[in-house]
């Protein structure tokens, strides 16, 4: 099918085409109130089609594909293509000069419904042990990928993945949160309802806080979260459109010399691993922040080609996009980080990050779930209703510590999977309503 | 055009369900990206999908698929009705009583079928306009025509076609390393007669001029209490995050918790004062023409008016027919899915602070020291609802009745009923914003107008 859509592109004349075919299969079961709230299942079958002619470039999705279907598209883009303006950067697609790593884990079994529902039923009750309510969402989905292109490139995937979000509650402001994720059910945590409800039954009584400077321990959540953001301002599209702190930042300081940070599309057991980019390009890895310095943007062919450099795999043929991030592990336990801080609060979750000006990276964002004063290296009490509100480059630059534990998040808040430490920063401004 | 003897042929099947229903939509949607001059990618595309949902035992499922047969109908209602089963509920979900509506509805377009070069060449007019006074630009256009059946097995046939138009930008414009944003989204259920009423190239000129002039001229904030007025923008964003969003029945009872968060509204606080008596807030989706624009619900339940806020009381909260149920109503119609694969779950459509009686000069002239905050960037709200940010981008400083100067980004950080207490008067004109509000898993994005009348607050804190 996808080697006929190739065909059928260019004999309408196009010069580039590239058919992808995803077949996805999903699930889900939703819980609150500690009782299953739906399962869901989804079966979908999908070709996206991409087509050039010249400068002119035009992308086409063909859902439930057939030969008829298809003709019609590529009829209906040819008569679209002509109207179009030219893309002035664009200069095609790749051919393809890696070889393909694909070391990533595959699991058939990850969408079996009972077990999703069995790992439902244990972590409410595990998160009930804590707390006196439970909700979440198991998710999991298998996928089959084949790539057929212009550029002679015919290659195929497969990926699967299962993402286990938990949230305890022990009272109205009490609350945890805890995020497991794999590609396999197999290598799966399941103790995301223990660690939930522990953190919701530690965050009792929280007590209000003064604003100010405060040191920031990062758990895997919270740092996820700001690392998932950098990772889309990583792109060259990102960085084009003015939404990016790390526009015309490659070779410059941009945070503290520990922070190195990866963008992997070929972890093994990253939930957006893939063989293959949407040019059917090998997908690497390519390290966008290293020793605090910005050393590469996201790229498929054209926006490197724009930029003077190579393809970093991350086609998106329109927009590059990143994988998964590794943010480079540290040497401390968080007991160790902790007995650091004189004066400082750790954060287990933020939600709602928001950017005054993406080019200056000023952003704010709510701390969720537990968050815990530290005073003088130990954890004194729970606290409530703080913002973070900082900005991007101060954050990245005032990183001191992290953590020996490296945790993969991908949940609702962070779109972009993330293998984080826990990140201890310096001199956090930390601001709340004042009435 | 949809079969709609498919939905019947399932809904056939389903007569074991306490409850199936089927929706088959099917849409068609063209995207372009201009990013400072440079037409990035047009993406053109056709779906056609269905999905089922079912009450089995008092447990829910939902299956979805864009493969669309008899057999595959087939398929969907039996495994909708064997994952339902596998569920051991202690509670049973039940849903409201509703009238079984038939109606076929449709939003016409006086001018249709816009060409996409068309659509560029509107895209390139704002882009001249912006291009040698600004570092970078970058505009969204969207449309998207969708066409939806509905059946469900209380006997509920609800036909529907709805297209819409929308358009995003971001420009940043800078000077000697300083630098300023501003985006701002226009969007209309209807033709492309509207994206012409938006006078887009006018509000991209101002926005441009303002942030010139904000670089030039704008000053530190004064802290310390003051008064405050926030422009119909805001007054929108506001009454859409900490009114709309915690009168959501489904999030008061938790069924987002781990996701969009929950309420700080509890189920006991209708009637109970929230805000001064000024203030009423508003959730219409029958708004003509609007962005979140609706006859019928994803349920079939027609659509009313809703006061959520009526004088400073908690009047009404927001429902589907599962939340109605529990509290022992009648759902009034929030139930929406933002696409075929997708349940329908609480969703506001086009929220507003009512106007009240007072021009934008008596609500000016009637301060000492404040501010007047008429747009925003950077907002943001915790989970509960309760705590919120926003900070201007358009913003002046208030002296003596009278507009003073440009000032940078002042920040208002206020709990939702300290807002709507602080509340002494709301401006006459209504204006609407559209936005697009996220919510649910897999995230649903649906379109919704937010607005209001502008609104003054008194003695409240802002840096």
């Amino acid at each position: 099918m996808i080697q006929y859509a190739v065909e059928m592109a260019e004999k309408a004349g196009m010069d580039d085409a590239i058919a992808k075919m995803v077949e996805r299969k999903e699930k889900q079961v939703k819980f609150h109130r500690s009782e299953i709230s739906v399962v869901k299942e989804w079966n979908s079958s999908t070709l996206e089609l991409f087509m050039a002619k010249g400068k002119k470039i035009l992308t086409l999705d063909i859902e439930n594909p057939d030969r008829e279907k298809i003709k019609r598209a590529i009829k209906r883009g040819e008569g679209i293509i002509k109207i179009l303006a030219d893309k002035e950067h664009y200069y095609g697609i790749g051919e393809n000069e890696k070889d393909y790593i694909d070391k990533k884990v595959y699991d058939n079994g990850v969408d079996e419904e009972e077990k999703l529902i069995s790992i439902a039923n244990r972590t409410i009750d595990d998160a009930l042990k804590y707390a006196n309510e439970a909700a979440g969402i198991i998710y999991a989905g298998k996928e089959k990928i084949e790539i057929c292109t212009s550029r002679g490139i015919s290659e195929a995937d497969k990926n699967s993945w299962i993402t286990l979000s938990a949230r305890a509650f022990s009272s109205d402001k009490a609350s945890g949160h805890s995020v497991r994720c794999s590609r396999s059910m197999q290598t799966l945590e399941k103790d995301a309802g223990k660690e939930a409800g522990e953190v919701a039954e530690a965050a009792m009584h929280p007590q209000k806080i003064e604003r100010g400077k405060y040191d920031v321990i990062f758990s895997h959540l919270s740092f996820a979260n700001l690392i998932s953001y950098m990772a889309e301002f990583a792109s060259a599209f990102y960085v084009d459109s003015g939404m990016s702190f790390l526009a015309g930042k490659i070779g410059n300081s941009v945070g503290s010399e520990k922070v190195n940070v990866t963008d992997s599309g070929i972890h093994a057991d990253g939930i957006a691993s893939r063989k293959f980019d949407d040019e059917g390009l090998a997908t690497g890895e390519t390290k966008i922040i290293e020793n605090g310095n910005v050393k590469s943007y996201l790229h498929n062919t054209s926006t490197a080609r724009k930029h003077g450099t190579k393809t970093t795999g991350n086609a998106g043929v329109v927009y590059p996009s990143p994988w998964n991030e590794v943010v480079e592990k540290g040497d401390f336990s968080v007991n160790e980080m902790l007995e650091d801080v004189k004066k400082g609060i750790y954060i287990t979750n933020v939600w709602y990050t928001r950017f005054q000006n993406y080019m200056t990276g000023d952003f704010s964002t709510i701390a969720r779930d537990g968050a815990f004063l530290i005073e003088d290296g130990k954890i004194s009490h729970p606290v409530e209703g703080i913002r973070i509100s900082d900005s991007m480059p101060r954050i990245l630059k005032n990183v001191d510590l992290l953590s020996n534990d490296l945790r993969q998040i991908y949940w609702w808040e962070v779109e972009v999977p993330v293998f984080t430490p826990q990140v201890l920063v310096r001199d956090v401004n930390i601001t709340k309503s004042f009435l | 055009m949809i079969d709609e003897d498919l939905a019947e042929y399932g809904l056939k099947i389903a007569d074991k369900a306490d409850y199936a229903e089927i929706r088959i939509e099917s849409s068609k949607s063209n995207a372009i990206t201009l990013s400072n001059g440079v037409v990035e990618g047009t993406a053109v595309s056709e779906s056609l999908g269905f999905s089922v949902r079912a009450i089995v035992n008092g447990a829910m499922s939902f299956y979805s698929t864009n493969i669309v047969s008899r057999e595959e109908i087939k398929k969907a209602v039996e495994r909708a009705m064997k994952i339902a089963s596998l569920q051991k509920r202690k509670e049973k979900i039940g849903l409201s009583d509703e009238r079984a509506w038939t109606d076929r509805w449709e939003v016409k377009e006086k001018k249709k079928d816009v060409r996409l070069d068309e659509a560029i060449e509107f895209l390139r007019s704002l882009d001249d306009i912006a291009k040698n006074k600004t570092l970078s630009r970058v505009f969204f256009y969207e449309n998207e025509k969708v066409e939806k059946h509905y059946a469900n097995t209380d006997g509920a046939r609800i036909h529907s076609v709805v297209p819409r138009h929308s358009l995003y930008y971001l420009i940043t414009v800078g000077e000697g390393g300083d630098t300023e944003q501003m985006n701002r989204e226009f969007g209309n259920a209807g033709g492309w007669e509207l994206v012409e009423k938006w006078n887009a190239d006018d509000k991209l000129s101002e926005d441009i001029s303002f942030m010139e002039k904000l670089i030039k001229e704008g000053k530190k904030p004064p802290e310390g209490n003051l008064d405050v007025i926030v422009g119909p923008y805001i007054a929108g964003l506001v009454a859409h995050e900490s009114c709309g969003h915690p009168f959501e029945a489904d999030r008061i009872l938790g069924r987002e918790a781990a996701q969009a968060g929950k309420s700080f509204v509890k189920e006991d606080m209708l009637g109970d004062v929230i805000g001064n008596e000024c203030v009423s807030v508003v959730d219409d989706p029958t708004v003509p023409n609007s962005y979140g624009y609706y006859m019928y619900d994803d349920e079939g339940v027609k659509a009313v008016k809703r006061y959520l806020i009526k004088n400073g009381v908690i009047n009404e909260f927001l429902h589907n027919r599962e939340t109605a149920s529990y509290f022992n109503r009648k759902s009034n119609a929030a139930a929406r899915a933002s696409a075929y694969d997708r349940e329908p779950i609480v969703r506001m459509a086009n929220t507003y602070i009512q106007p009240g009686d007072f021009s934008m000069e008596e609500l000016i002239e009637d301060v000492k020291r404040g501010i007047y905050m008429a747009t925003f960037m950077e907002w943001n709200i915790d989970d509960r609802r309760y705590n919120q940010k926003y900070v201007g981008e358009e913003a002046y400083y208030i002296e003596n009745g009278e507009i003073s100067h440009v000032v940078k980004h002042p920040a208002l950080e206020i709990t939702t009923p300290s807002f709507y207490k602080s509340v002494d008067a709301v401006g006459k004109e209504l204006e609407f914003y559209p936005a697009t509000c996220g919510k649910g898993e897999p995230m649903q994005g649906v379109p919704v107008f937010t607005g209001g009348g502008a609104v003054r607050l008194r003695n409240v804190r802002v840096r």
